[in-house]
């Protein structure tokens, strides 16, 4: 130990003589002849002098990594000049590469803090695809390491340009130029997408311009390293965004929207590069931004799963007419320009269903040329039915409502159907619908609008006439196609009087268009004309359900001179209806209905099969009042030869036989009438048909007394007595006779009677005038009845 | 806390490694803090870094002898951090999975022989320690901590010729047994 310090000592004296002599002269002097000493201080001078920068300090790197990185630090090999740029995840910064070549460059390195290890496990897979993408719209990626922290960095090249959309406006591109470097920057994703490169952080702000007094070029920058650096929109990141306020979600495919994105593919791209494109063309982005960063998480998902943005051109007319400031972006772009072609190209890259979208960025640029070049565009308007298909996933009970009151106006019955019930339930769901509708419009004319655009196509390519009539042909289905699509949406909301004010608009605008097909082609003429029938026929079917519509508000079962009725046989056919029904005896129970039974049903009920429904009520529109569908329990209805429906069974509504029952041979014969002009007896609800039926066939024991009034022996309590009958029918507090829901039937009711001289106080025998009230209340004329 | 410190001084491993992720996560938020609010402090001042932590972590203790075994832990502290960068570094450079395509300029990240130094010290450090338990205290201060010879004697309470003359001695004595292996 005693010698230690001394070594020390000596250690240090020695290496503070530069003189190798003169050293070993000290240390022969130091070491006074211990040559064991002497041997390890020569041998430690020997490592010190090798040493070098053996043993800098380890710590610099971890205490710069506390600190993070500044200008003036090295990354790598890199020196950080200033900071350039900065989001939630990285830090951009221009730097200066000094070896091998000097040059400036842009390096972005992942924040302190959010280097998970899970993050620089992909960062080391990424990195190696990113050195694959060589184009010359892609930028760089030179280098890529990880610091002495171990965070991600990425060196690439530096693009001193501006956003693609911002150069737009700055420089009033037109809209032929504006799409050329959109042509640049699809072949760009393109070259990428085949390298198996997905951006999927596609943004204008990722898309940067820069002209060095030549022409513009284009350049993708970040390519990949939204996942080489973990920075994709997962749900954490957009929460993220969200949470700090920072970036957008405007751009974000509606698959990139789900919370667990597997389904992220080039497809993807393509969707942000519509979004993109779009904004180009009207300076603005499909999705209200503002709108977006209002949404709850929940909120936005849904928005970019579902909302169909406005066409590209009604967009830019729509921001073009508002008041304001005008904006340089619309400078050079007219919504006459993106109308057609160039909307369905946009729409199509945005199309929620990936399939739907371009399959690559490559057939999206193609598409592009083909509209510069004036040539047939692949992007049509979604065919129909393909929209209906859409519309009815996103509505489905209102649809089958909404088609089955589309059945009955076409057939033209009208009655109040299960379907039409229901459509009102789904009230609040229609509202919705009419929105949809709103588009579905804009893309009806557009696709009228096109077809016109092909016709012109056709008659300048082709001046054979031979040939024109079959093309026509085609136009003229697709016109039809068109037509009945809209008849089924009317069918499905006219309901709503403002939606009949809408498609009146629909209709003039039906009408312009057609006006011009007529004016380049006499062929159209015809289209026109069918166009018109079919518009007519579809006003008329509007008023005929509005008018329905105030019957059915005002009583029911009244039938109507809008009702056909076939004059001959008395029926009305309404369709899906299941039971059929007449009467031979009551002439008036004909207009109540000719229902059909497919051969089926028919055949499970005349064999009275026990699969045979057990309650037609349900489905039998207007003799049977909804009512009874509260009727519990067992009963069939049997269909008779002459195909009158009887009911029986223990819970079977009344027969006529029952009914008939309660008026002749019970001592009550009260009748109460509803607001709806249904009857009761003794509280029990009877189908007007029986009760008329009951009516005209009296028991066989009934007897007229002299003056040709019905006279029936009655043996309540056991005695024998002659009860003359008085019949009387309550209406409902301050209702009147001739009121027209009541008054038909209660014409009938009267006839009946008198056919039997049942008495009653309806209306006089001599003429067939309605008798003003009081009527004689049953529960009091009826002991007084018993007088007489 | 006293407790922790008094049990490391006695020599207990067990404490130093409790004071480690402390004294780490203490070190990490005082650096940001330095960083947001000494806009001009280009270089940190370790020691002053280190102190803050110990004052904030051992508000009670004020002998010499505490804050001495302070350092040791920080020290320690530093020292795992670096060896476990040193380590996961060179697993990915080596990585089985991982094929190095390379960049078209040229090859990627820092050079290894840092994080070759630091590990081989590392393993030789503990026998050091053994021979001469304050030189090698010196060396986990100057080497991992980055502190200068002045701070590092202050810290261990010795003079700044010795904390020099230790430093030398046992930086070519750490190299040339790492020459002969």
């Amino acid at each position: 130990m005693t010698n230690q310090p001394t070594l020390e000592i000596i250690l240090q004296a020695a290496l503070e003589i530069p003189d190798a002599g003169e050293r070993a002269a000290y240390l022969d002097e130091a070491c006074a002849g211990d040559q064991a000493l002497r041997e390890e201080i020569v041998s430690l001078i020997a490592a010190h002098l090798e040493a070098e920068t053996f043993m800098d300090s380890a710590a610099d790197p971890l205490w710069r990594e506390f600190r993070g990185e500044r200008e003036g630090d090295m990354i790598g090999r890199y020196t950080l000049l200033r900071q350039i740029g900065e989001g939630g995840f990285g830090t951009v910064y221009l730097a200066e590469q000094n070896e091998p070549v000097k040059r400036q460059v842009a390096l972005k390195i992942i924040k302190p803090g959010m280097d998970s290890r899970e993050i620089i496990q992909r960062f080391e897979t990424e990195r190696q695809v990113l050195a694959l993408m060589d184009h010359p719209h892609i930028a760089k990626v030179h280098d890529a390491g990880t610091t002495d922290g171990g965070r991600p960095y990425f060196v690439m090249e530096l693009v001193n340009g501006v956003p693609i959309t911002k150069y737009c406006a700055e420089n009033g591109l037109g809209t032929r130029e504006r799409l050329e470097l959109f042509t640049d920057v699809c072949a760009a994703v393109q070259h990428a997408h085949q390298k198996g490169i997905i951006h999927r952080d596609l943004k204008p702000s990722n898309i940067l311009v820069s002209s060095n007094d030549r022409d513009p070029v284009v350049k993708v920058i970040d390519f990949g390293i939204a996942k080489a650096i973990g920075t994709e929109r997962t749900e954490k990141t957009i929460l993220t965004l969200f949470g700090r306020m920072i970036g957008t979600p405007q751009y974000m495919s509606p698959e990139q929207a789900e919370l667990n994105a597997l389904d992220v593919d080039t497809r993807s791209d393509i969707y942000s590069l519509g979004v993109i494109l779009y904004e180009m063309l009207t300076g603005e982005t499909p999705l209200d931004s503002e709108r977006l960063r209002g949404a709850a998480f929940a909120e936005m998902q849904r928005l970019i799963r579902e909302e169909t943005p406005p066409k590209p051109s009604t967009r830019l007319a729509e921001s073009l007419t508002r008041p304001g400031p005008p904006d340089l972006t619309r400078h050079g772009v007219s919504p006459r320009a993106l109308r057609g072609d160039l909307d369905w190209i946009v729409l199509k890259a945005l199309e929620k269903e990936p399939g739907r979208r371009y399959d690559s960025a490559g057939a999206m640029a193609e598409d592009l040329g083909r509209f510069l070049q004036h040539k047939p565009v692949e992007a049509r308007p979604p065919s129909m039915a393909y929209l209906m298909q859409r519309f009815a996933r996103r509505h489905r009970g209102p649809v089958f409502a909404g088609a089955a009151l589309f059945l009955t106006l076409a057939l033209g019955a009208v009655g109040t159907t299960i379907g039409m019930k229901r459509a009102l339930d789904a009230k609040e769901e229609l509202v919705r619908q009419k929105l949809t509708l709103v588009d579905y419009k804009e893309r009806l004319a557009g696709l009228l609008e096109s077809n016109q655009k092909m016709l012109g196509e056709i008659s300048r390519m082709n001046s054979n006439e031979t040939t024109l009539p079959t093309e026509f042909e085609t136009l003229r289905k697709e016109n039809q196609t068109l037509l009945d699509k809209v008849r089924s949406e009317v069918a499905n909301q006219e309901r709503y009087t403002e939606e009949i004010e809408r498609l009146q608009l629909a209709k003039a605008q039906l009408d312009k268009l057609t006006e011009n097909q007529r004016k380049e082609n006499a062929e159209l003429q015809n289209g026109k004309k069918q166009l018109q029938s079919k518009l007519t026929g579809l006003q008329k079917s509007i008023s005929m359900v509005s008018r329905m519509r105030a019957e059915t508000d005002s009583g029911f079962g009244q039938p109507s001179g809008g009702m056909p009725v076939d004059r001959k046989t008395g029926e009305v056919t309404v369709p899906h209806t299941v039971v059929s029904l007449t009467t031979e005896q009551i002439d008036e129970t004909q207009t109540l209905g000719t229902l059909t039974l497919t051969p089926e049903q028919w055949r499970l009920v005349r064999t009275k099969s026990p699969e045979s429904p057990k309650r037609f009520t349900t489905i039998v529109p207007l003799p049977w009042p909804e009512d009874i569908q509260n009727v519990e329990g067992n009963y069939v209805i049997e269909l008779s030869r002459d195909r009158m429906a009887i009911p029986y069974g223990k819970d079977a509504p009344p027969t006529v036989e029952t009914v008939r029952g309660r008026l002749f041979k019970d001592g009550i014969t009260s009748l109460r009438v509803n607001e709806r002009g249904m009857y009761h007896l003794d509280g029990k609800l009877v189908p007007f048909p029986t009760l008329l039926q009951a009516l005209a066939t009296p028991p066989d024991d009934a007897r007229r007394d002299e003056d040709g009034k019905l006279i029936v022996t009655h043996t309540t309590d056991g005695r024998k007595t002659t009860v003359p009958r008085w019949l009387g029918v309550k209406l409902p507090a301050g209702a009147k006779a001739d009121d027209a829901v009541f008054q038909y039937r209660l014409q009938q009711i009267a006839a009946a009677a008198d056919q039997i001289g049942l008495r009653h106080g309806l209306f006089p025998e001599s003429d067939k005038k309605p008798v003003s009230p009081p009527f004689p209340d049953p529960t009091r004329k009826n002991p007084s009845a018993k007088d007489r | 806390m006293t407790g922790t410190f008094q049990a490391a001084s006695q020599g207990e491993k067990q404490a130093a490694e409790d004071l480690i992720p402390l004294v780490y996560g203490e070190l990490r938020k005082l650096a940001a803090w330095r960083l947001a609010h000494e806009a001009e402090a280009h270089t940190l001042q370790a020691t002053a870094l280190v102190h803050d932590a110990y004052l904030k972590l051992a508000p009670g203790e004020r002998q010499w002898e505490g804050r001495k075994h302070f350092f040791c832990a920080a020290s320690e502290a530093m020292r795992r951090i670096l060896i476990d960068r040193a380590r996961h570094r060179k697993a990915v450079r080596h990585g089985g999975d991982l094929q190095r395509t390379g960049f078209v300029e040229d090859a990627i990240d820092v050079p290894s022989a840092k994080d070759d130094e630091i590990l081989a010290i590392n393993e030789i450090l503990d026998r050091f320690a053994r021979i001469e338990p304050r030189k090698a205290e010196v060396v986990k201060l100057r080497y991992f901590v980055g502190m200068t010879i002045e701070e590092t004697a202050e810290a261990l309470g010795i003079s700044t010729p010795t904390a020099k003359r230790d430093w030398i001695f046992a930086r070519a004595w750490l190299f040339r047994e790492l020459k002969r292996q």
